[in-house]
């Protein structure tokens, strides 16, 4: 009994699987791969229920949540918050500052007043809560 | 005419450069996608112009939008969320905790919970937000 030479069938492992292999890895990969771009707010824990440092020296800025904003407890127009706070933090650029926010005020309103603190060169907020 | 047959070593030879552009894309999404557990329940967190870039590891407290709680992907009430922060304290003091809340949340039921972890001697914690750019 004489076999011919087998050179068509074993000359190359077919490509095929792994192809199929890699593309389902790829197809893997792309869908459970996570490309949120996480920031961190950086909060110190003073909830003014507790000794807040130099709560008389704090700037509160309360959220209502009617949508309306005050700067200690005088209200301001929530688009003229800015100016009411640099005019406040003209004297005195380490005041701390304070953002009370109502039940009621979600946290992208309080984060945003944050941004806003953080962008006039206040280097002390927090986040408080009250009435 | 007769065409000598072609060499059937050619038939994959077409196919290598898709398995090189594969590969690429393959190694390209391995190295820059972050693999992490799925959430407890969904966040939709909120965004912030802070610059500072962060990472998740499990010291992550998530808020729903809701307000349920749940702190290495176990689902806690205030209770068990003190008591949880305050076993992480005792193996580790320097533990820093990340809170995820939801956009949508009350602002007062992250304080609350801020208040809760001040009560057992948190002194800073890192609010998870994206980016505002997008």
């Amino acid at each position: 009994m004489q076999f011919g030479p087998q050179r068509q069938t074993a000359r190359l492992i077919s490509l095929t699987p792994l192809i199929d292999v890699v593309f389902i890895l790829l197809v893997f990969f792309m869908l459970a791969a996570s490309f949120l771009d996480w920031r961190a707010v950086d909060l110190t824990v003073s909830s003014g229920v507790t000794a807040a440092p130099a709560a008389g020296a704090a700037i509160v800025v309360g959220l209502r949540a009617d949508g309306a904003a005050e700067v200690d407890s005088t209200p301001v127009d929530p688009a003229a918050l800015r100016p009411a706070l640099a005019a406040r933090l003209a004297a005195d650029r380490a005041r701390p500052v304070v953002i009370r926010s109502e039940p009621g005020v979600p946290l992208q309103r309080a984060i945003d007043t944050l941004d806003l603190v953080r962008a006039l060169g206040v280097a002390s907020v927090s986040l408080s809560r009250g009435r | 005419m007769l065409l000598p047959r072609p060499e059937p070593a050619d038939e994959t030879d077409p196919i290598l450069p898709l398995i090189n552009v594969v590969f690429l894309l393959l190694i390209f999404f391995i190295m820059t996608g972050a693999l992490h557990a799925v959430d407890f329940f969904a966040v939709d967190p909120p965004v912030s112009a802070s610059e500072t870039h962060t990472a998740l590891d499990d010291t992550v407290i998530l808020v729903s939008d809701d307000g349920r709680l749940a702190i290495g992907n176990v689902a806690v009430n205030e209770d068990a969320l003190q008591a949880a922060v305050a076993a992480r304290l005792a193996a580790d003091a320097d533990t820093v905790f990340r809170i995820k809340a939801d956009g949508r949340v009350d602002a007062a039921r992250v304080v609350a919970v801020m208040e809760r972890l001040e009560a057992v001697g948190v002194r800073r914690v890192i609010l998870l937000t994206l980016g505002r750019d997008r």
